[in-house]
C-alpha cells in the first residue's frame, strides 16, 4: 500500500504541468501556432501556491521568415528569448495519439444537462412572421483576417512544403442553389516541384488550398540542373520570365492539393534538424 | 404506429432517390430544400440556404432539425445611365427547430424558358454607374404636396424604408410590388388610372419594371406593371426614333401576362448575377482570398449547439436504435484491441481521426449488439480546450463472450449519419448484418 502511495506521489511531483482554466491541462513541450506558422513552445510551468492551477507559463517562441528575392528565396526560423505569459489557452501536444481506454473521459449524452436556451417558442413561427424568424447572428467585420484556430498547424499564411513532386488543381468559386459560395477543383493543373514552397490560404478536411510561390524551393530538394538557373538567378535573373511579372513581383498560384502533399514548415525543420529550408 | 410517423416515412421515401443531402423532411410531411424560397413584397424572399447539422449524402432523407435561412431585398438604384436593381442579402441566420413551426417553404415550381425567342434581345448596361445610390435617396427633399411629375414608387419607398418584416411570405413570386423583367420585345396595352386600356405600345426586352397591381386572367394572370423606361438600353435606331418623339409617362403602364415577365430573382439567379448591371455586379467588396477558409471549411461546431441540435431532432434515439440491429461477424478471427480507420487498420488511437476501438475475446464467433450508448469523450490532457468528440459506444456478445467497440468521431454533428460512417470502419475487420 505504502509503495503504491510513494509511486503515486513520485508521479504527481515529477508530473511539470498544471491546469489551465476549468480542466484543461498543459505541460511543457506543449505548443501554439500563431499567424505564418509562428510558434510557441511551453518551456516550463508555474503553478498558483497550494493548487496546481496554472498561474504562468514560460514559453520559447519561434517566427518563420522569408529571406531573399522574389526569384529566389528561402524561409528562416528566428528563435525568440523565453519569456512569461500570463495565458494558458490554446496549447496542445504535438503529437495528437493518445491511450485509448474504455469508458475514460466520456459521459453519455444522456447525461450531459442541456445548456438554457433562451431562444422563442418555435411553434410561434410560420410564413407570417417568416423574416422575423430568422436568428441572425452576429456577423463578422467583413474585410478582417480569418481567426486563426492556434492548436492546428496549418491555418491560413501558414508556411508548407511540399512532400514530393504533386499536381496542384486550380480552384474556382461557384454558387450553389442555397446561394452559398463553393471553392471546386477545376480540370486546369500544374507540377509543384517537391521541396516547393507556398502558404496555406484553406484547410479542408482531406485537401489544402496554397499559394505556392515559384521563387522558392528547399534547397535539399532542388536538382542538379537548377545549379545554372540559382547561378542566373542570383545574377539578377529571373531565368524564367512570365508576362504578368511586372504586376505580381512574386510569382504566385493558388492550388488545390491533397492534405497529405505538403508539410508544414516547422515539422519539416524539426524533421531536419535545421532552422533554414 | 402513429400517421405522423406514417407521413414521415412517406415523405422519406418519397424524395430517396436523388439528392438527399439537399433537403430533410419534417413528421407532418413538410420538405425543406435547399434553395427553396418564399416571397414577400419588392421581391423580398427568404432561401433555404443550408442545414444544421450539414446533411450527409444518405439514401433516406434525414429529419430537419435547424435551416440556414438567407433573407434578400431587391432595391430600386438610379445612376447616370438609368434605373437598375440589385439584391442585397439583408439577413442570414438560424431558423431552430422548424418542425416544430408553422413555416412551409415550396420548391420552385415555375421554369422559365428564359429568351428563347429572342436570344440576345437582352443587353444589360455594361458601362460603370458614376454613382449608385438607393434610388429614394436621389428623391427631392422638398416635401410639397404637389406630387406632379415625382416618381411616385420612390417616394413612397423613401418616406418608409422598406421593412421586409412588415409582411408575410408566400410561394407566389409574381405578386404586387414584385419587380420584374420583360422577357422578349412585345406589343402591350397600355392601361389607364381607371383601368381601361388606352392604346398600345412597344416594350422592349430587358425592360425593368415593378407590378401595380393584378388586371384580371386570360390562359393566364394578366398584371398592370409599371416601367422603369430606362431600364433598359434600346437600339440606337430606337433611341434616335424615341429622341425625335415626345416622352408619354402614360405608355410605361402597361397590360403584361405572367408568362411574358421573369420575377427579378429568377432572372439573377439564372444569370448568377446580383444586379441587373454588369458593372455593378460583384456581391462584396473585394476582400482578396481571405475569406476562403470560411468557404472550404465549415467551421467546427461547438459542443453545447451540436448537443442542442441532436435533442431537437431526436437524432440520439435513432442512432441507438440503428446500432441495435447490428451484428458483427468477424473476417479474421482476432483477439484484443484493434484500433481501425477507414483506410484500414491503424497503429495508434489520434485524437483527430475517425476511428473505431474493437475489443474481442471471441475471436470469430459472430457478435450481437446488447447496449448502445452516443456519448461525448472531452479529455483533460493533451486536446484543446474545446475539442471534443463524439462517442458511438457499443456492447456486443457472442454466445459466450462480450465484446466492446467504440466508434470516435471528432467535432461530427451527431446524426444518423454516424452510423453509416460508423458501418464503414467496421467492414475492414467485419461482415456486418443486416
Amino acid at each position: 500500500m505504502k509503495a503504491v502511495l510513494l509511486i503515486c506521489t513520485t508521479a504527481a511531483l515529477a508530473w511539470a504541468g498544471c491546469t489551465c482554466g476549468t480542466r484543461q491541462q498543459v505541460e511543457p513541450g506543449m505548443v501554439r501556432y500563431e499567424r505564418n506558422s509562428d510558434r510557441q513552445t511551453i518551456l516550463r510551468t508555474e503553478s498558483q501556491p497550494g493548487s496546481n492551477r496554472c498561474a504562468a507559463l514560460w514559453t520559447g517562441s519561434t517566427e518563420i521568415k522569408p529571406a531573399g528575392t522574389p526569384y529566389r528565396f528561402h524561409l528562416e526560423r528566428i528563435t525568440l528569448p523565453p519569456r512569461r505569459i500570463e495565458t494558458c489557452g490554446g496549447f496542445v501536444r504535438r503529437d495528437q495519439s493518445y491511450e485509448f481506454v474504455f469508458d475514460a473521459d466520456s459521459t453519455s449524452i444522456r447525461e450531459i444537462r442541456p445548456a438554457a436556451g433562451s431562444a422563442a417558442d418555435p411553434r410561434g413561427e410560420s410564413n407570417r412572421n417568416l423574416w422575423s424568424a430568422i436568428a441572425a447572428p452576429e456577423r463578422k467585420r467583413d474585410g478582417a483576417a480569418p481567426p486563426i484556430d492556434p492548436t492546428r498547424e496549418l491555418n491560413r499564411t501558414a508556411w508548407v512544403l511540399a512532400r514530393r513532386r504533386i499536381r496542384g488543381y486550380y480552384v474556382g468559386r461557384i454558387d450553389d442553389p442555397g446561394q452559398n459560395e463553393k471553392l471546386v477543383a477545376l480540370k486546369k493543373s500544374r507540377v509543384i516541384e517537391a521541396g516547393q514552397i507556398g502558404q496555406v490560404e484553406a484547410v479542408g478536411e482531406h485537401s489544402v488550398i496554397v499559394r505556392f510561390y515559384q521563387g522558392s524551393r528547399a534547397e535539399a530538394f532542388g536538382a542538379a540542373r537548377d545549379a545554372l538557373r540559382r547561378w542566373y538567378a542570383n545574377l539578377g535573373g529571373p531565368y524564367a520570365e512570365v508576362k504578368d511579372d511586372l504586376f505580381t513581383a512574386i510569382r504566385a498560384e493558388i492550388l488545390e492539393v491533397d492534405i497529405g502533399d505538403v508539410i508544414e514548415v516547422n515539422d519539416y525543420l524539426d524533421q531536419k534538424k535545421a532552422d533554414r529550408t | 404506429m402513429q400517421v405522423a410517423d406514417l407521413r414521415w416515412g412517406l415523405a422519406a421515401l418519397a424524395l430517396a432517390p436523388a439528392f438527399a443531402q439537399n433537403r430533410c423532411a419534417c413528421p407532418d410531411g413538410r420538405v425543406f430544400s435547399l434553395g427553396a424560397a418564399l416571397f414577400g413584397q419588392n421581391s423580398s424572399r427568404v432561401i433555404v440556404a443550408g442545414f444544421q447539422p450539414q446533411l450527409s449524402a444518405s439514401p433516406i432523407v434525414p429529419r430537419c432539425s435547424a435551416i440556414e435561412a438567407l433573407g434578400q431585398t431587391v432595391e430600386l438604384r438610379r445612376s447616370a445611365g438609368g434605373v437598375y436593381l440589385q439584391r442585397v442579402n439583408r439577413k442570414r441566420g438560424v431558423i431552430r427547430d422548424v418542425c416544430q413551426t408553422q413555416i412551409r417553404f415550396i420548391s420552385p415550381a415555375r421554369s422559365y424558358d428564359f429568351f428563347a425567342d429572342d436570344g440576345n434581345a437582352v443587353t444589360l448596361d455594361g458601362a460603370a454607374p458614376a454613382e449608385a445610390p438607393l434610388a429614394p435617396a436621389d428623391a427631392p427633399e422638398d416635401l410639397s404636396p404637389d406630387l406632379t411629375g415625382q416618381d411616385l414608387l420612390q417616394f413612397d419607398s423613401r418616406a418608409r424604408p422598406f421593412d421586409p418584416s412588415a409582411s408575410g411570405f408566400d410561394q407566389e413570386d409574381l405578386k404586387e410590388t414584385a419587380y420584374v423583367i420583360v422577357r422578349k420585345r412585345v406589343k402591350a396595352s397600355v392601361y389607364s388610372d381607371s383601368g381601361t386600356a388606352a392604346g398600345e405600345t412597344s416594350v422592349g426586352a430587358g425592360t425593368l419594371g415593378r407590378i401595380a397591381r393584378r388586371a384580371g386572367s386570360r390562359s393566364e394572370p394578366l398584371w398592370a406593371v409599371d416601367l422603369f423606361p430606362d431600364s433598359a438600353p434600346a437600339p440606337f435606331w430606337r433611341t434616335l426614333a424615341a429622341s425625335l418623339r415626345r416622352a408619354n409617362p402614360a405608355a410605361d403602364r402597361v397590360i403584361l401576362a405572367s408568362s411574358q415577365l421573369v420575377e427579378i430573382n429568377h432572372f439573377l439567379d439564372r444569370y448568377h448575377i446580383e444586379t441587373t448591371r454588369f458593372a455593378d455586379s460583384r456581391r462584396t467588396a473585394h476582400t482578396g482570398t481571405m475569406d476562403l477558409p470560411a468557404i472550404f471549411a465549415p467551421p467546427k461546431l461547438p459542443l453545447e449547439e451540436n448537443l442542442a441540435e441532436a435533442r431537437a431532432s431526436g437524432a440520439p434515439a435513432r442512432i441507438q436504435a440503428e446500432l441495435a440491429r447490428f451484428a458483427l461477424v468477424p473476417k479474421v478471427p482476432e483477439n484484443g484491441l484493434v484500433i481501425l480507420e477507414e483506410s484500414g487498420q491503424a497503429p495508434r488511437a489520434n485524437l483527430l481521426r475517425r476511428q473505431c476501438f474493437v475489443e474481442t475475446h471471441a475471436a470469430g464467433e459472430r457478435l450481437r449488439v446488447t447496449s448502445a450508448d452516443v456519448k461525448i469523450f472531452r479529455p483533460r490532457a493533451a486536446a484543446a480546450a474545446d475539442y471534443y468528440a463524439v462517442d458511438l459506444d457499443l456492447s456486443l456478445r457472442s454466445a459466450a463472450n462480450p465484446a466492446r467497440v467504440v466508434c470516435r468521431f471528432p467535432f461530427e454533428a451527431i446524426d444518423v449519419s454516424l452510423v453509416d460512417r460508423a458501418r464503414r470502419i467496421l467492414s475492414a475487420k467485419f461482415t456486418i448484418e443486416p
